[in-house]
């Protein structure tokens, strides 16, 4: 069975859990975002954007997961890390 | 007579003052002093001025303040991330002659009215970020709570905290002005709690403190505080809200095993920041109060039972526009804190609930009388707090689509607009004053739900 990290949806499902984690526009390019560099990704929008992650990809991050993520590229590593542990 | 704020301009201790770690800079007391009183005079005047300071959290925004209060203007802090539209509403409204940008400086205009001779400093009350009112301080009232604070946790020359709050909120101000008051060290760490760099950076400049409000004590928890390794930590504060006390014994215990303390604190920026806290010694066994009175303040009960507080550092009084700012005080150091509260036998006290209309959301205080005024070019809208999420509501026939209308409160209190409903209802219960009746509306909203 293919799961979301590797399915051809990975990038639209966390595109997705972006823009609805950070309370984005839908048509916000999420692939370049970093923390701090747009207004709603602060602290409080970052514990916002993992839960929306959690939900979306159904997987449980961990301390070092949450501060690992840093940007949309670091997020995708992170989940993708996630699926070749099998969590 | 309590020791004033800047005190160190004249007679610099040794040592560090501020760090600001993106930036890679240090300043020690002199340095400091000499860069607050360049700053002073590019800025100077016969004419006390208004001068507004765009914070953000770093160490020029911190040297721009001070360089203003040493010039001896009033200073009104600002959010350094606000819209340019929102700041530029306040500017005019508050006719500011001076815009400190950093290490930028902008003359806005000539002078444009009286100041009265005791104002020192504007600070917002409210989350609303485009709200016009602000709280008048003195300089008499930034000293002598930021001597209270001294005090109640006991800073000395050797404190370093990390500035994890932002300066234009009294908490977040608060902790930059006792440090200094100390002849402590205020680092900058240039990043947020949920970055490894904020982490990093109290590790290797040995920060002795970090102030938190309660949602910093949720992310706390959740990235791994009680395993992150921080040698040289000894202090943590809260305030900013109240803390379910399961928290304040989670944190409490923790730093008693870490050798340290958790000092859960109470204040209003009408009080300048601090009025009460609760001495770490009793922090287990009163996990669910705000405290003692800070030393020099008084605090008691109305009839009504609102708690009271009289001491020297309650503000002149508010301000809603420029011509405000000529007034002086109208407190007469007495201030009714909207909360109503208990107290115990050994005269701690606890908070039971709010007399005005003041949501708690994600851990900002919002004030919903205030938010419905800013929201009145939607039309009537009634504003409250349901289950931890702020509903609109408004009588059908509103033309503004309800997702713009969230769009723009959510803008305006930095609310995540999935924490926000709006509700059309037929017609909006008003009471026999034809104001609006929230008792019956809460009742018929949550009639409505089931």
């Amino acid at each position: 069975m293919s799961s979301a990290q590797d399915g051809p949806d990975f990038d639209q499902l966390l595109s997705e859990a972006f823009t609805a984690g950070l309370d984005l526009p839908a048509d916000t390019d999420v692939t370049t975002l970093a923390f701090g560099e747009h207004r709603h990704w602060d602290s409080l929008g970052h514990m916002s954007l993992v839960l929306a992650l959690e939900q979306t990809f159904g997987v449980s991050l961990g301390d070092e997961d949450v501060l690992e993520i840093g940007s949309y590229a670091s997020a995708a590593a992170v989940l993708r890390s996630k699926d070749r542990a099998g969590s | 007579m309590s020791p004033a704020l800047l005190g160190w301009l004249e007679r610099p201790p040794s040592g560090t003052a501020l760090v600001d770690v993106r930036a890679g800079r240090s300043w020690t007391y002199a340095e400091l002093a000499a860069e607050v009183l360049r700053r002073a005079a590019a800025i100077a005047g016969r004419r006390k001025s208004l001068v507004a300071c765009l914070c953000r959290t770093d160490a020029q925004s911190a040297i721009a303040y001070l360089g203003a209060m040493a010039a001896g203007h009033a200073v009104m802090m600002l959010d350094g991330t606000a819209e340019r539209d929102t700041i530029g509403r306040l500017l005019d409204l508050y006719q500011a002659e001076f815009l400190l940008d950093g290490e930028g400086c902008e003359r806005l205009r000539v002078s444009n009215g009286p100041i009265d001779d005791e104002l020192a400093l504007l600070l917002s009350t409210s989350g609303s970020t485009g709200s016009p009112k602000y709280v008048r301080l003195s300089r008499h009232n930034l000293d002598a709570n930021a001597a209270q604070i001294v005090q109640i946790l006991d800073i000395d020359g050797g404190e370093r905290a990390v500035q994890a709050l932002p300066l234009h909120y009294s908490y977040g101000l608060s902790v930059l002005n006792s440090h200094l008051l100390a002849g402590a060290s205020v680092v900058f760490p240039g990043a947020g709690l949920v970055r490894p760099r904020f982490w990093e950076a109290m590790r290797e400049h040995a920060c002795t403190s970090l102030a938190g409000v309660p949602y910093t004590y949720a992310i706390l928890a959740r990235i791994g505080f009680e395993h992150t390794a921080l040698p040289d930590l000894r202090t943590l504060t809260q305030a900013g809200g109240r803390m379910e006390p399961e928290t304040v014994l989670h944190f409490g215990r923790h730093m008693i095993e870490r050798g340290g303390r958790l000092v859960v604190m109470y204040g209003q920026t009408e009080a300048t920041a601090r009025i009460a806290y609760v001495p770490p010694d009793r922090v287990l066994d009163k996990p669910d109060r705000v405290g003692v009175a800070v030393p020099g303040g008084r605090l008691s009960l109305a009839d009504d039972g609102e708690l009271l507080y009289e001491g020297p550092n309650v503000m002149l009084g508010y301000a809603w526009r420029r011509a405000d700012l000529a007034a002086g005080h109208v407190n007469g150091g007495r201030l009714a804190t909207g909360d109503l509260a208990g107290v115990d036998d050994e005269g701690f006290y606890s908070i039971v609930g709010r007399k005005r209309r003041v949501a708690k959301l994600s851990g900002q205080r919002v004030n919903l009388d205030e938010l419905e005024i800013l929201l009145m070019g939607h039309g009537r809208v009634a504003a409250l707090e349901l289950s931890g999420r702020l509903v609109l509501v408004r009588a059908a026939g509103a033309t503004t689509p309800g997702r713009e209308l969230s769009r723009h409160a959510g803008d305006l209190i930095r609310l995540p607009t999935r924490l926000i409903r709006v509700l059309d209802v037929d017609r909006l219960p008003l009471t026999s004053t034809g104001k609006t009746d929230y008792g019956t509306l809460a009742d018929e909203l949550a009639a409505s739900d089931d």
